[in-house]
């Protein structure tokens, strides 16, 4: 009996603690986001009060910035750790994190048109949330359902993608270029503090965004570069237009300019590879197009590499059968999409529960994809998730105007664009 | 009427110099492989592979090969890649295999034009009836020399002689051929295209590289290009329209556009002319440039490139707005 009650102690004694070393880093962490979270939604209600009600100083606005950035940092810094530590799932700690980046990029967006430069702020931002979806296939946080509603003016928005849709369409004016520096050596000849980036004036250019954090950035990239084993990388987020970086002791006409020219679009993904070339650098983007694949064929392939554009067969035939051309691509795309159902919640995309209504969604979730397909959105777009939101906004429109964006909507589109 | 005579003249001869002044700055690019200081390595080599194989080592079994490199900004890491490609070469005449990290050996002990790593000693597999068999093989350098050419200021070309270290492995193995350098035979196969290019000669290229011909390898992704690979671009508003493109390297490649003829561009740039790569287009029809692993000079694709350029826009076209 004496033995049993010993025992008894001894784990009643041991049980407490091995509970608390047994606890994972994210128990205690998590919760202090989500309160940094809550912060900031709370310091993006009073900002947009002292913004439009009391019409505050800039020197206040300023003040709320600062705070925001804050616990912005925090967020950030929690969800380093707890992606460097490997503890458990990071879906929840990269959501918060991705939802503070945004916020503080709607109070960028409402400061904005006071000054210019917080429009290029807030394109960092939102780029930097969206890249951390990068490489996972879950939804961006920017889709999801907010764990509480929010209040952008006097409107409640369920999720950030319905607020950015409604206030950040500036942020389209905007492009995003990811540059890879490469096979750089201890031997490459380069004056970094000597270089600018410089953007080619364009009098069709309506607005002037600004960007003056990208000749920092990359001269940041390039300091790095010979201390990282010949490779670093960065991103910009840079207004439409025609770039390139010179030796400032040049004179304009220098050849630099031409090895190291980047062309950007509005609302798109560059990436651009910069390598050194004799004794300066080539900056060249990394294609990333690929025609759908339902749009190919042997005889396709044949005749794509003799083609001249002018008398191609492929564009012969398609004067002859456009029509069966575009209902066979209509046929397979219905079967990618019917295929991708069993992937979501079908119960969250509206009521297609009744198989012709079920029918006629996939015909419609078909039509749209392809009428993108092909258009140029499928190869400016320069993230499948925001071309499956843009499509799934059209099926909506389509399918049930005037209601919600379905979030399971989204997704299905954006199996089936992997799928293509 | 003296005063005014010679002031003509002198105008004359100034507005001569300033003439003579302009056109000399243009043909910087005119011509990429000529220099008024240096001689191609092509031409260097076809000079020193007439150099005979000497009667002592020829007795003795040896064979002569050469090498040459160029892609280097460092005349060390040159003269082993000259090297390589020389040893290289005598194993592929030799109809063998090698048996060491060759690599590694030139490395640890990398041959330079001013040290005295002369002589290496490898193992190779002899091809056998049954098992392979190995072999000491022996390496002798005759020649290193860093030589300032048109390709690079601190290209390497080289000299060597080998021959199996025991003479049963010699009677054994397969009867040599004495082919110089399978290296010098492409970089003269590219030149010939690249110069082509400079008169925008793409008819020409597409046949040298048999374009049309059916594809040997199908590169993924733009890192595993080579020099001569093809590939299809197709028009950004009309999907199906299409054009082919050479790639040269270091992200410059040619192609035809719809309005501009043929361009040289770097990646990206093809936007400008409303065009797109199609990634899943990159096809090998010649294995020569990749077997060898053949890379145009970045001086001759820097001209190549810098010739053409002021003939781009300098903005992408406008397609109309986008979500």
């Amino acid at each position: 009996m004496g033995k049993w009650f010993r025992w008894l102690w001894l784990f009643l004694f041991i049980a407490p603690f091995s509970s608390g070393w047994g606890q994972p880093i994210n128990r205690i962490l998590i919760p202090q986001m989500e309160n940094y979270e809550l912060d900031i939604q709370n310091t993006y209600r009073e900002y947009q009060k002292i913004y439009y009600e009391k019409k505050s100083s800039l020197a206040e606005l300023r003040a709320f910035e600062d705070i925001i950035s804050i616990y912005v940092s925090q967020i950030l810094e929690i969800y380093e750790t707890l992606s460097l530590s490997g503890f458990g799932e990071l879906e929840t700690p990269r959501d918060i994190a991705a939802r503070a980046l945004i916020y503080r990029a709607l109070i960028y967006l409402e400061k904005a048109p006071l000054n210019l430069e917080y429009f290029e702020k807030a394109c960092y931002d939102y780029y930097r949330a969206l890249a951390m979806f990068d490489n996972v296939d879950t939804i961006p946080a920017i889709f999801k359902r907010l764990p509480e509603p929010i209040l952008v003016g006097a409107k409640e928005y369920n999720r950030l993608i319905d607020v950015i849709d409604h206030k950040g369409s500036e942020l389209y004016a905007f492009g995003k270029v990811n540059l890879y520096l490469r096979n750089f050596k201890i031997t490459t000849n380069l004056d970094i503090d000597n270089m600018e980036f410089v953007r080619i004036e364009c009098p069709i250019d309506k607005k002037k965004y600004t960007y003056y954090s990208a000749g920092n950035l990359i001269k940041e990239t390039f300091k790095k570069v010979l201390s990282n084993d010949g490779q670093s990388s960065t991103f910009l987020a840079l207004p439409e237009g025609s770039y390139f970086i010179r030796p400032k002791t040049n004179n304009k006409a220098s050849r630099h300019i031409f090895l190291s020219a980047l062309y950007v679009r509005a609302n798109q993904q560059h990436d651009y590879v910069v390598e050194p070339l004799v004794d300066w650098f080539i900056m060249y983007e990394n294609p990333s197009t690929k025609k759908p694949r339902f749009t190919r064929s042997t005889t396709d392939n044949l005749s794509s590499i003799e083609g001249n554009g002018k008398n191609s067969k492929r564009e012969d035939r398609k004067k002859s059968s456009n029509k069966s051309d575009a209902m066979e691509k209509l046929i397979v795309l219905s079967e990618i999409t019917n295929s991708c159902l069993e992937k979501v919640d079908i119960n969250l995309i509206f009521n297609i529960k009744d198989p012709w209504i079920r029918n006629k969604f996939t015909t419609t979730v078909a039509e749209v994809i392809y009428s993108q397909v092909e258009t140029l959105n499928f190869h400016n777009c320069w993230s499948k998730w925001m071309l499956s939101w843009i499509i799934a906004k059209e099926v909506t429109q389509k399918f049930s105007p005037d209601t919600e964006v379905p979030t399971e909507l989204i997704k299905l589109v954006y199996h089936c664009l992997k799928n293509i | 009427m003296k005063k005014n005579g010679t002031f003509i003249i002198s105008l004359i001869l100034l507005f001569a110099l300033k003439l003579s002044g302009l056109i000399a700055q243009e043909m910087n690019y005119d011509n990429c492989w000529k220099s008024q200081q240096y001689t191609t390595l092509l031409d260097t080599m076809l000079k020193v592979m007439i150099v005979p194989i000497e009667d002592t080592y020829k007795q003795h079994d040896f064979i002569q090969t050469f090498g040459c490199a160029y892609e280097e900004d460092d005349i060390e890491q040159n003269s082993i890649r000259a090297v390589y490609r020389a040893i290289i070469q005598s194993i592929r005449n030799r109809k063998v295999s090698l048996r060491d990290d060759l690599d590694k050996i030139l490395e640890s002990k990398p041959p330079r034009p001013d040290n005295l790593a002369r002589e290496y000693s490898i193992y190779v597999n002899i091809p056998t009836q049954q098992e392979p068999k190995p072999a000491r093989y022996e390496i002798k350098i005759l020649d290193l020399e860093a030589v300032a050419t048109i390709e690079s200021e601190k290209a390497v070309w080289t000299r060597i002689v080998t021959r199996f270290a025991y003479k049963e492995d010699f009677n054994i193995a397969p009867i040599a051929e004495h082919t110089p350098s399978e290296f010098v035979n492409v970089m003269e196969q590219a030149q010939i295209i690249l110069k082509g290019l400079e008169r925008k000669k793409f008819s020409k290229l597409k046949k040298m590289i048999f374009i049309e011909n059916e594809a040997i390898v199908f590169p993924r992704s733009i890192a595993e290009l080579k020099f001569g690979d093809s590939m299809t671009l197709f028009d950004e508003v009309d999907s199906y329209k299409t054009y082919p493109g050479i790639y040269l390297g270091k992200g410059i490649f040619t192609c035809e556009t719809p309005d501009d003829g043929v361009v040289i561009c770097k990646f990206g740039e093809e936007r400008l002319f409303q065009l797109r790569i199609d990634t899943n287009s990159f096809r090998r029809t010649t294995p020569h440039y990749a077997e060898l692993n053949y890379q145009a000079p970045e001086s001759i694709l820097e001209c190549i490139f810098l010739k053409f350029c002021h003939e781009k826009p300098t903005r992408l076209p406008y397609l109309g707005g986008i979500n």
